[in-house]
């Protein structure tokens, strides 16, 4: 894995400022970070070598049933419990900086 | 401190109260800091609860084993009113406006909860040392970890300190740690816990189980949180047996216990593998067959499970956003904020996994790594299958290693996946499966026996671990300063 892949996942994941706007990571972060990386997936790598054409996936353990509850109204929590731990409450929601001229 | 069980014969019996127990565990939690199994501890709830218990007490009207008993949880469960951080600045400072629920359940049996315990920051990894609060020391040795990640509530048990807590376990968060402290810890079939409350890390894996230093005490705490939830929709509609009465029966006469070859090769350090070997021993000596299996595809588990989870868990860490919850740190531009809340937030080893998540689920790579690593679970599955055909339980070492040095092994994240190499498939394919302790190392660390269930089948590992206690000491050690 590159420097530069690093750096696109990073963004990709939000963990990194978008390109315009520079950059969180160091060079010397981004180059551990592609060679920590570099050696997990050069582990995981020989999945990639199995023949598993035919075998289904597997994404639980337990085989579980569509899961639908009644359609009926259930406890909610209260908006004022709702909004305590936000770091900007506004009114009756959730501040965030300006995403719509 | 004793057990639940005798705790709860002395409170029955009015020999002792719920105060006097929390005062005597807040006292020891305080003089034993250093550890770092705490967090947060919650002793104006705790007072309220053991009052409460008290009074019911007098009254003659207790709620069951569990009224009374001081318990611990581990950070990633959500208390109403008490800070929670899953060990993670990303969540630095939060009161959760609810209790997850297995905190209600512990709350209706009567149980007081001290305190919230430090953990790998929201449950990756191996060793408890990368909590953003610092490590967890194990109480056999303090220059050593106890094991990860629910190493606060392995360690509140270990230092006596609270007799039952609970953790969580991913791929072997709860058994790695109680075998690195020598005690017992059980992850319950996939879907027998409710995971609502629970700070969700990879979902098709993460299993809420209890820690303590008796077969009996996991029993009891088992029966208190499984069951039905509509409230996660994983949770099984499945009614759960007792099996405390079995427990404390511990007959294992004729039951056949599978011994892996895969799980005693290279990597398993002779001292566990010598110690291991005894319990099983002890488990023949009760009357158990021990049958040699295969389980072929194990190799693959620990490359399935490090393409599994980290997907899972980049896509339920998307929640930290600096939004809802949790510190922010400002800018003018949305994208950026994210960024920056997420960048100060987060951990090396989250930052890690989010973006190996985020690699192995884009496009291009999606179906040779994330898909690939699935098809090889339904075969992890399979193994486990048919195995179950000839066998009722399977045993192996819980941590292929004692627990070793502080710092040892965070320079190689490799290394210190394969602290797990025991336990992730089983997280896999979704079984039951418990650590018991299986004796000690020349340098008096402990170690684990594994023993694996068949789905929905908590009852059979539990008796042998009842058996197994009824035939050996080493779980009846406490470390010596503790």
């Amino acid at each position: 894995m590159s420097p530069g892949e690093v750096r696109l996942l990073a963004r990709l994941a939000a963990l990194d400022l978008p390109p315009e706007q520079g950059t969180l990571l160091g060079d010397a972060e981004v180059l551990e970070l592609a060679r920590e990386m570099s050696a997990i997936l050069g582990h995981v790598r020989a999945l990639s070598a199995l023949d598993l054409a035919g075998v289904e996936p597997t994404s639980h353990g337990m085989p579980l049933p569509t899961a639908l509850r009644d359609d009926v109204a259930g406890e909610r929590l209260a908006r004022e419990k709702a909004l305590a731990a936000a770091p900007q409450p506004v009114d009756d929601g959730f501040a965030v900086p300006k995403v719509v001229e | 401190m004793k057990s639940i069980a005798e705790l709860d014969a002395a409170l029955a019996s009015g020999s002792t109260t719920a105060e006097t127990l929390l005062d005597a565990t807040l006292a020891k939690i305080e003089a034993t800091k250093t550890l770092g199994a705490f967090l947060a501890i919650d002793p104006s709830g705790a007072r309220a609860a053991a009052r409460a218990a008290d009074a019911r007490a007098r009254s003659g009207g207790r709620l069951g084993p569990l009224d009374g008993i001081p318990l611990a949880l581990k950070d990633n469960l959500v208390t109403e009113g008490v800070v929670t951080t899953a060990g993670s600045k990303i969540l630095d400072g939060w009161i959760p406006p609810y209790d997850g629920f297995v905190v209600r359940r512990l709350r209706a049996a009567g149980s007081v909860l001290v305190g919230k315990t430090n953990m790998d920051e929201l449950g990756m990894g191996s060793s408890s040392e990368r909590s953003a609060y610092g490590p967890v020391r194990n109480p056999w040795d303090v220059a050593r970890v106890p094991g990860g990640s629910s190493g606060g509530s392995a360690v509140a048990v270990a230092a006596r300190l609270v007799p039952g807590s609970l953790g969580s376990d991913t791929g072997g968060s709860v058994r790695q740690p109680a075998a690195m402290t020598g005690i017992y810890g059980l992850k319950p079939t996939y879907g027998r816990v409710s995971r609502q409350g629970l700070i969700a890390f990879a979902s098709s894996l993460d299993q809420i189980g209890p820690m303590a230093t008796t077969p009996e005490d996991l029993a009891i705490l088992y029966e208190a949180i499984a069951g039905h939830d509509p409230g996660d929709s994983t949770s099984l509609a499945r009614p759960v047996e007792p099996v405390r009465e079995a427990v404390r029966a511990a007959d294992v006469r004729g039951l056949r216990i599978g011994i892996p070859a895969e799980y005693w090769g290279e990597g398993i350090d002779p001292e566990v593998r010598s110690a291991t070997d005894a319990a099983i021993g002890a488990l023949r000596e009760a009357g158990a067959l021990t049958v040699p299996i295969s389980l072929p595809n194990t190799a693959h588990a620990l490359s399935a499970y490090y393409l599994i989870a980290p997907a899972e868990a980049a896509s339920n860490l998307a929640r930290f956003d600096g939004v809802r919850y949790g510190p922010r740190v400002a800018d003018p531009e949305l994208r950026a904020m994210f960024a920056r809340t997420r960048h100060a937030g987060f951990g090396a080893e989250v930052k890690r996994r989010i973006m190996l998540g985020t690699y192995v689920l884009s496009a291009g790579y999606y179906d040779a790594y994330y898909g690939q690593a699935q098809r090889v679970r339904t075969l992890i599955r399979a193994d486990f299958e048919a195995a179950f055909g000839s066998v009722d339980l399977i045993a192996t070492p819980t941590s292929p290693i004692p627990a070793f040095p502080i710092g040892a092994r965070t320079d190689d994240p490799l290394a210190m996946y394969l602290a797990d190499v025991c336990t992730l498939a089983v997280n896999l394919a979704g079984v039951p499966a418990l650590s018991a302790p299986a004796g000690f190392t020349q340098n008096d660390l402990p170690v684990g026996l594994q023993l694996i269930g068949r789905w929905l089948d908590e009852g059979t590992i539990l008796r042998a671990a009842g058996a197994l206690h009824a035939r050996t000491p080493h779980a009846r050690r406490a470390p010596p300063m503790f």
